[in-house]
């Protein structure tokens, strides 16, 4: 089945008419995926800044990120829940998006450079923990995952000024 | 003639409509893009701005951050707390004044407002001086409960 059939599919079922059509859900599903997407962006920006050198810099970097990391996590888990949900009410909209695909495309990039940052690099933290300038790929680590995260929050924003 | 039919009795109803109507008002209206690009920098420094807050308060709370001392990392997220606040500021009059009139009418926006005022002072006041002292957990939560309706309003407010 095309992809654009799987939105319809996905259109008419009862849970994306119920979301869609209801006066309530569909603006608390949106207040608490903003709150969510918040949590991962403000709390993952800490640690970017530390790797930059800019932020909290006296404080050992695993130290930082043990400390911050379960609170983007509950955040991302929160936050792909709700816009699931939310994708899931107006799935055809989203396949004609501009900018629902650059939205997802920063996205999958942020993931993959927190886990590429986490498998690699990161595995020698020991050597450099307490350095206030960190070794040139975990610098472009925290860049990268600013950018994106930005890149993450404008695209979804134009998402919604979107009209077809 | 009035761009926006008033249903709700509240003051300030010429000024707002003034200011919709203004040059600024217009052009950003007016603008396709320029309202959206306004509004990410504002979220931009609502993420900036609610994450550092958050650490500190739950570090308050002693929920977050327990392995170094509150008001270390307080000092240390200071500068990006504030600055995600000055992009708050400098964004947030923008998008009001591109649709003064309509805020104007949302019961919302006047539980918002002076919950803002009443959490920016706090900040200003109570909680700077506790955070560079000792953890106080009932600082922090309330803190927390101010930013976080704050926020949620903000939210709300474009629905009703």
């Amino acid at each position: 089945m095309e992809l654009l059939g799987v939105c319809q599919w996905i259109y008419q079922t009862p849970m994306s008419i119920a979301i869609r059509e209801s006066i309530w859900v569909y603006p608390i599903l949106d207040v608490l995926h903003c709150a969510g997407i918040l949590l991962v962006a403000g709390t993952i920006v800490i640690v970017d800044l530390r790797l930059l050198g800019c932020g909290m810099r006296r404080s050992p970097v695993s130290s930082v990120i043990g400390q911050v990391l379960p609170w983007t996590l509950s955040g991302f888990v929160f936050m792909f829940i709700t816009g699931s949900l939310l994708a899931w009410s107006e799935p055809v909209r989203l396949y004609h998006s501009l900018f629902f695909p650059w939205k997802l495309l920063f996205l999958a990039m942020a993931g993959s450079n927190a886990l590429l940052f986490h498998y690699g690099i990161y595995r020698g933290v020991a050597a450099w923990d307490l350095d206030s300038l960190t070794p040139a790929r975990a610098r472009l680590a925290g860049a990268v995952s600013i950018v994106c995260w930005i890149c993450v929050i404008a695209a979804g924003r134009a998402v919604g000024y979107e009209m077809t | 003639m009035r761009p926006h039919s008033f249903t709700h009795d509240f003051p300030f109803c010429e000024t707002f409509e003034s200011m919709e109507r203004s040059p600024a008002g217009e052009f950003l209206r007016n603008s396709r893009v320029l309202f959206p690009i306004v509004e990410s920098i504002h979220l931009i420094g609502l993420a900036l701005f609610v994450g550092t807050l958050l650490l500190i308060d739950l570090g308050l709370l002693g929920c977050a951050m327990r392995r170094q001392p509150v008001h270390e990392v307080a000092a240390a997220l200071a500068p990006w707390t504030w600055s995600g606040f000055a992009l708050l500021l400098l964004t947030g009059p923008f998008m009001f004044t591109a649709q003064a009139a309509k805020w104007h009418d949302n019961p919302i926006f006047w539980i918002k407002m002076p919950l803002l005022a009443v959490a920016t002072v706090f900040q200003l006041s109570v909680r700077r001086r506790i955070a560079a002292e000792q953890p106080a957990k009932l600082i922090g939560a309330i803190s927390l409960v101010l930013w976080i309706a704050t926020g949620l309003l903000s939210k709300m407010m474009e629905f009703v």
